[in-house]
């Protein structure tokens, strides 16, 4: 996995300090596709994801100044751009597809779970060693109903914690307990054939 | 025949679950997970969920498939996030986005 090439060196971030016309189109180029990936992570629709990267690369720009060094410059914009998407998530109407059956895992009238036996596993990094699977494991992801997405996205990925996820989505503690489980869940049950070494 | 047998092993192992003290049902169980990996539960609750991981099969598959699922997913979506990506971007949105820092200095 090659990784995206930081280019935050002193200079660079000074010409961006004083406003350098071509340093902010280096930053626009070279972090743009980066930035846009995760936007669309966030709203699975190009146009939202390029009013999303439009807002946060103007707004980086824009307050430059308040970027400290302290972490790389691709952390900084990285947190820039799911705030962006949070606050227009958060502006928009929950929407009635939003919903997981609360019964993704199944129990028994005795509370006792119903788990098909599993004869075999696969672990995560043998099985994405396999052409495309990271592609598929993505699109799983993406069919999670929005308000589950976002935060499983918020907790496990970017290892925000059970408050600050409650914070920057305006919901309680609870509510992102509860959905991260279902939202776990549902994705566990989406990648099972994977899993269990069937066909994908 | 078997599915009689099956029902009685589950209400059996249930019923056990729910009489015994110190003991949670699957479905009881479900509901901490999120906190056991956060650390969140009282060293009493900890030891239950431990307990009950121990002794129950069905969970023990569950959890391991729960979290090699959570693990495949953190890697997809790092592999998107780093990869290094050929795509360049759209010259219109380039160019709005340098135009409206311009008129917004």
């Amino acid at each position: 996995m090659k990784s995206i090439q930081e280019i935050d060196d002193k200079q660079f971030i000074r010409e961006l300090k004083q406003f350098d016309p071509k340093a902010q189109t280096l930053l626009v180029k070279h972090y743009g596709p980066y930035l846009r990936k995760i936007a669309m992570s966030y709203v699975k629709d190009e146009a939202a994801a390029d009013d999303i990267l439009q807002d946060c690369l103007v707004n980086a720009i824009q307050k430059i100044e308040q970027f400290s060094g302290e972490s790389p410059l691709r952390a900084w914009l990285r947190r820039i751009v799911i705030n962006t998407a949070l606050m227009r998530i958060r502006s928009q109407k929950r929407k009635a597809e939003d919903f997981i059956d609360p019964t993704t895992d199944d129990f028994d009238a005795y509370g006792t779970r119903l788990e098909a036996p599993w004869p075999q596993f696969m672990n995560a990094e043998d099985l994405l060693t396999q052409k495309d699977l990271s592609k598929t494991v993505r699109k799983k992801i993406e069919e999670l109903p929005e308000q589950f997405r976002i935060v499983l996205l918020l907790r496990d990925i970017e290892e925000m914690s059970t408050k600050e996820v409650a914070s920057a989505l305006d919901i309680n503690e609870g509510t992102v307990k509860v959905r991260l489980h279902r939202a776990r869940a549902a994705l566990k049950q989406k990648l099972e054939p994977m899993l269990r070494g069937e066909a994908v | 025949m078997i599915k009689a047998l099956k029902n009685m092993k589950a209400a059996f192992s249930g019923t056990m679950m729910k009489i015994t003290p110190g003991m949670i049902t699957c479905e009881e169980f479900d509901k901490i997970i999120v906190d056991y990996y956060d650390d969140n539960l009282s060293a009493k609750q900890r030891r239950t969920f431990e307990r009950h991981l121990k002794i129950c099969p069905h969970c023990q598959d569950y959890i391991k498939a729960y979290n090699e699922s959570r693990k495949l997913g953190a890697l997809s979506m790092e592999e998107i996030y780093n990869d290094d990506l050929p795509e360049d971007m759209p010259e219109e949105l380039l160019q709005a986005i340098l135009e409206t820092v311009k008129e917004k200095p």
